[in-house]
């Protein structure tokens, strides 16, 4: 199948990957082919702080709102983009799910200004609190999510789970009861102590109290996304994996796809960035250069073989690396398998990525 | 006083620019040179010493002369801050270390502070003359540097707070800790990596020791034989074979990668003050060991 064949069927794209391969590029580059061929409008959104999706798209991105992304020239549908600041995405969550006094608590703990920042996977949940709204708007035929580069992609299927078990935690119940004070047994009080000594007891409050304001409006908030994240890996969502042809990269990808395989998921297609171009996959140019490089039968002339033979033994070294990312390509666990070349500049601007897009479109 | 004559090495960088690959060079460069080396593997996965064929654990592996291995991560290094503290928890630890490291995740910087504590810990335990830590990508070995400093700040009583002045201290003497930053002559990964010094500068007590600009392509030609070369692919050969044909488009592919990359290099450099050192390591093809040639081209760089 190809990417067209596979995207069209559907309403979500997530586009997971290693830090470094490309991810927002081929994200973007993927959203401006579906403007281009799909009816209906077309966002993308992307969790990545870096801010690269909106400088290629040469747009302006401020807080959580969508802007649309002018094309020279125009699409057949709009295409729409969106990077998220967890910081106004959790507000949001917790404004809908507390009532306007509890709201106003949490939002002035100060254990809870900085959570976006540090906790676990706080950007996944706040990036799932934000598609939950997204969907739920009812204005997009299609979105493709950027998903945080992390050391696995499941994290962000996982992030409503882990908040559950975070907040949800017997422990946490029983250790900070309804009024603040400290219930249980000596394991709970050895607990108190331990956490007064390391943490201080000020800030120890803070954590306490957070605990009990969130406990209030987690439930709902992990319902809601709960329901995203069983959508992301629904039939109706593509899972396209991104990666570099390097070795390492591509055993990172292996790992993700046998615990997907676990949940019974599978890559749709897997999309390898930044392998040698054409030219360096044909053997007789392999077979020439190598003759130039040791100026052995060279087919040029003299003089041309000495200049052209350190280019030669270059392109020679490449030819080479070229056959070894062929084995890496042809050993990728899934069935559609799209190559970008890697390109002296990588694409930059909207036409970059257009031309990106449209090639990666019919591929597969 | 090269790189390498510090007690402590951070190495951090951009997803996909080989960071793991030169923080095992530079160990492996340093237990070459008869400094008795840790190698530390804090980006949560086998990293760094995954390249000297054994999977790390959370206890040093010695894994040749002068050169052993270890991987961490804050769960860790949390329960044994707590046992450390406190002593022997008893049937009520396990527990309790659980609960706390439920808060630790929650409160700001103190994961990040046992991360930092435990790497600093072993650079001033006086059991290694070096150790190289293959570090969290850019934006969470900032958050890492500067825990101590906002942990200090938020929770200024309490031990954890207590524990921040060595580290501060530590961390903010250039003879004694260094960061490396790797990088590609990429635009992307060159803006990456200026933005993070100063960030560096700005947010952490810590130092930049060099910058690692990797997978570099070689200038093939000096001036004048280029000049030639430029006029042989503007007008090739009439009737040459299609494989020739290839070459010359190759070769010409080659050309423009590099002269890209010494623009880019340029521009990192124009950013750098004179006293940085920029180390320069080629792009290899296929070959054996990535790390054993990462080590060759940085000894060659350090002119060591």
């Amino acid at each position: 199948m190809t990417l067209r064949q596979i995207i069209e069927g559907r309403s979500l794209v997530v586009v997971a990957g290693s830090g470094g391969v490309g991810k927002t590029t081929v994200s973007a580059a993927l959203g401006l082919a579906a403007a281009h061929h799909l009816d209906g409008d077309v966002l993308v959104l992307t969790i990545d702080p870096a801010r690269r999706l909106a400088n290629a798209l040469g747009i302006d991105i401020d807080g959580n709102e969508a802007v649309q992304v002018p094309v020279p020239g125009g699409t057949h549908s709009n295409l729409y983009a969106a990077m998220l600041d967890p910081g106004p995405a959790w507000d949001a969550m917790v404004e809908r799910a507390a009532s306007p006094e509890i709201a106003e608590r949490i939002m002035a703990n100060s254990v809870y200004r900085r959570i976006a920042d540090t906790f676990v996977h706080g950007n996944d949940y706040a990036a799932l609190g934000w598609l939950d709204e997204a969907i739920a708007s009812d204005r997009y035929r299609l979105i493709i999510v950027d998903t945080p580069p992390s050391q696995n992609a499941l994290d962000f299927f996982d992030a409503p789970n882990r908040v559950s078990e975070f907040f949800g935690s017997s422990l946490l119940g029983w250790l900070t009861g309804g009024d603040g004070t400290f219930v249980g047994g000596a394991a709970a009080k050895t607990f108190a102590t331990v956490a007064d000594k390391l943490l201080g007891a000020e800030f120890f409050a803070d954590v306490v109290e957070f605990f009990q304001l969130m406990n209030s409006v987690v439930p709902e908030m992990v319902e809601r996304t709960s329901a995203v994240a069983a959508d992301l890996a629904g039939d109706d969502a593509a899972f396209v994996a991104v990666t570099s042809p390097a070795t390492d990269v591509v055993a990172r990808l292996e790992r993700l796809a046998d615990a997907l395989a676990q949940r019974e998921l599978t890559f749709d297609a897997v999309v390898v960035n930044g392998v040698e171009p054409d030219v360096f996959w044909e053997p007789k140019v392999l077979d020439v250069a190598t003759r130039v490089a040791a100026d052995t039968k060279s087919p040029l002339t003299n003089n041309q073989t000495v200049l052209v033979a350190p280019g030669a033994e270059y392109v020679r070294e490449r030819c080479e690396v070229a056959q070894a990312q062929r084995q890496v390509i042809d050993s990728l666990p899934a069935d559609t398998v799209a190559t970008v070349p890697r390109l002296v500049h990588s694409p930059t601007d909207i036409d970059g990525l257009r031309r990106l897009g449209e090639q990666l479109w019919d591929e597969g | 006083m090269t790189i390498l004559d510090r007690r402590l090495l951070i190495v951090g960088g951009k997803g996909g620019t080989g960071k793991s690959s030169v923080a095992a060079a530079l160990a492996d460069l340093a237990a070459f040179r008869g400094k008795s080396t840790l190698l530390i593997s804090a980006d949560g996965s086998p990293g760094a010493a995954g390249f000297f064929g054994v999977e790390p654990e959370h206890e040093a592996i010695e894994v040749k002369r002068n050169l052993s291995v270890v991987q961490i991560d804050s769960s860790d290094s949390l329960s044994e801050f707590v046992a450390l503290q406190l002593g022997p928890l008893g049937a009520v630890g396990k527990p309790v270390a659980n609960a706390f490291s439920f808060v630790a995740e929650a409160a700001p910087g103190v994961s990040e502070l046992l991360l930092v504590g435990k790497y600093a810990h072993e650079a001033r335990s006086g059991d290694w003359d070096l150790v190289v830590v293959d570090a969290a990508s850019s934006g969470h070995l900032l958050g890492e540097l500067s825990a101590p400093k906002n942990v200090g700040e938020i929770a200024p009583v309490g031990r954890l707070a207590r524990e921040t002045g060595w580290m501060i201290a530590l961390l903010a003497d250039p003879e004694l800790t260094g960061v490396v930053n790797v990088t590609l002559a990429e635009e992307v990964p060159v803006s990456e990596t200026i933005e993070f010094i100063d960030r560096l500068h700005s947010e952490t007590p810590a130092h930049l020791a060099a910058v690692v600009v990797n997978r570099t392509r070689p200038q093939l030609y000096a001036r004048t034989k280029r000049a030639q070369l430029d006029e042989l692919l503007a007008d090739p050969p009439k009737r040459l074979s299609a494989g020739s044909r290839g070459v010359l488009e190759a070769v010409q592919v080659g050309l423009d990668r590099a002269d890209v990359a010494s623009q880019i290099d340029a521009r990192l450099r124009a950013e750098l003050t004179d006293a940085t050192p920029v180390l320069h390591v080629p792009e290899f093809g296929v070959v054996d060991s990535i790390p054993a040639a990462v080590r060759e081209a940085i000894a060659d760089e350090l002119s060591l």
